[in-house]
């Protein structure tokens, strides 16, 4: 055995736990290796002196400070047990996972439908279905706007987008909400001047009857069913040009949301024929532009014949306010709904008013 | 009083301790806290960490003691304790921190060696153990806490506190060839640095 061994071996040796063989031949060793007799020294010289070191005594307060210790840990383990002690009422596994699914199904479900119906079924349905108790025989569609061979034709409908008004071309009558302007010259002159604006969407004609008013000579353009005196050609031609540039400039602020709903082509899907023996037609026109509005819906087009026969206001609503409207509408006079195609899936719904004023 | 009568003494008191009596429970405190106070001071180098690891040391054995198997004597038990509450005291950040600070008596860049043991902020220590620093002792304590934590615990535990070698093994963890190994490696490095000094 090498002192290198021999040194791995003192620390065991001195605290004699080396088995018999091994403790001989370490001392052995020891015998004859000076160097290796001096390390075993130097080791029992160091542990004698720790083992010398005096004991560190605790302070005199420990035991005191222990209890304390016990004392505030047990307080706080009461604190937290009682926040986090089990509920002493245990419920069914079965009733908690019942519990579970039922949540997480209303949870679903208010989520894929905030308003809290599964699905929109709006009160017209059931209207639809219900036949008026003598039915009116109305026109086909096609032929409901089939275009009177007397009627202008519209240049561009897609551009006249406030093509409500049609004028009729014999009386060259621009009807603005019922209010006709100008004579017959002053028309025609309206009409060349512009070319083929067609004015009749309610803000528009708002805002004509607005510079009309303003202009004072609102009294003597009204004509047609107050049978009021008309302008004179010259009057009738100012006033449709300054009419046809305000209306202009009102026609290109909104100009770029109005080229989004074409209407020419969006046909009205339901017939409405109101019969009102209290209002006059202007005043029917008036009230529908009322309700339509409060209703966020907009009148698509006016279009009243001369001989006050044919009276039809093309109405954009809502599908969901359909019922209220007819509600209201009721109060005009009597109403029959005549059926066509309803696209209830649809967000907003295209009527056609037949006003029959019977005064 | 030989090893095994001072086990059975322990049983008794622990027994009685379950049965209820608190003052079993102080008997044993008193009769351990010198033990474990010194060997939590041999460990830490602090009086006011020994005083804290040792108290905590015996709230563990009070909370713990429902637990104990009487298969070993207490006395290895607790040491284990204590061994393992100074370990964590050892890693902790505010212990780490506190050894940090910059020592009076050493030159700079060399904060960390183990010639000296006064530090700032270090004001709690008690007269007592300044009186017991002396010279000699303060090369030995010095030299102790210049070994590696895990050698330190096999010295601490078998030239202060006289552990067996295997009540050091039960109380540190380690199986016995790695406690003769470590601690042959402990003494050989505290004979290079004692030597000619001590």
């Amino acid at each position: 055995m090498e002192c290198r061994d021999i040194k791995g071996l003192l620390s065991e040796y001195i605290d004699q736990v080396l088995d018999k063989k091994t403790y001989d031949l370490v001392q052995g060793h020891l015998l004859s290796c000076k160097k290796c007799s001096q390390d075993l020294d130097l080791l029992k010289t160091a542990a004698n002196e720790i083992k010398s070191l005096k004991e560190i005594k605790a302070p005199d307060d420990f035991l005191i400070n222990v209890h304390q210790r016990i004392e505030r840990r047990s307080e706080f383990e009461k604190i937290v047990n009682k926040f986090l002690a089990s509920p002493k009422i245990r419920i069914p596994a079965e009733a908690l996972g019942a519990l579970v699914t039922v949540i997480f199904v209303i949870a679903v479900f208010r989520f894929m439908h905030p308003d809290g119906r599964p699905t929109y079924y709006p009160r017209i349905h059931e209207e639809m279905i219900t036949q008026p108790a003598s039915p009116i025989k109305y026109p086909e569609p096609k032929d409901l706007f089939k275009p009177k061979k007397s009627m202008p034709v519209l240049v561009d409908k897609q551009q006249a987008v406030y093509s409500g008004v049609v004028a009729s071309e014999q009386k060259k009558i621009a009807s603005v909400n019922g209010v006709t302007l100008g004579t017959s010259q002053g028309s025609r002159e309206l009409k060349a001047a512009k070319g083929k604006y067609y004015l009749g969407q309610s803000k528009g004609a708002s805002k004509l009857n607005e510079i009309a008013k303003y202009e004072s000579i609102n009294r003597s353009v009204v004509t047609g069913l107050d049978s009021q005196p008309a302008l004179s050609d010259t009057e009738s031609l100012s006033v449709g040009r300054k009419d046809l540039r305000a209306y202009d400039e009102s026609l290109v602020d909104r100009g770029a949301i109005v080229k989004k709903e074409p209407v020419s082509d969006k046909k009205p899907e339901v017939l409405l024929t109101i019969n009102s023996s209290k209002l006059t037609l202007s005043e029917c026109v008036s009230k529908i532009r009322t309700i339509v509005e409060s209703r966020s819906g907009t009148i698509q087009s006016v279009e009243i014949d001369g001989s006050g026969v044919k009276n039809i206001v093309s109405i954009k609503i809502p599908t969901m306010t359909y019922a209220r409207f007819i509600k209201e509408l009721s109060q005009m006079g009597t109403v029959q709904v005549g059926i066509f195609s309803v696209k209830i899936q649809e967000k907003y719904l295209f009527l056609k008013v037949e006003i029959a004023v019977s005064q | 009083m030989d090893f095994d009568q001072k086990r059975q003494e322990d049983y008794v008191l622990i027994r009685s301790f379950l049965k209820g009596e608190i003052v079993s429970f102080d008997q044993l405190v008193i009769k351990y806290k010198d033990k474990i106070f010194n060997l939590c001071y041999r460990f830490l180098a602090d009086f006011a960490e020994a005083d804290d690891c040792a108290q905590e040391t015996f709230v563990n054995v009070y909370r713990s003691l429902k637990g104990f198997r009487f298969e070993s004597s207490f006395s290895t038990w607790i040491f284990r304790i204590a061994v393992n509450i100074c370990r964590n005291k050892l890693v902790s950040a505010d212990y780490r921190r506190k050894k940090k600070m910059i020592r009076l008596d050493s030159p700079l860049g060399q904060a960390g060696e183990s010639d000296c043991v006064l530090e700032i902020g270090d004001e709690r220590l008690s007269p007592q153990v300044q009186f017991e620093r002396e010279e000699k002792a303060k090369l030995i304590e010095d030299a102790i806490l210049s070994l590696p934590q895990d050698q330190r615990e096999v010295v601490v535990l078998r030239d202060v506190e006289m552990l067996s070698y295997e009540e050091i093994s039960k109380a540190t963890g380690l199986n016995l060839g790695t406690v003769k190994s470590k601690l042959s490696r402990a003494r050989q490095i505290l004979v290079d640095k004692l030597r000619g000094q001590v």
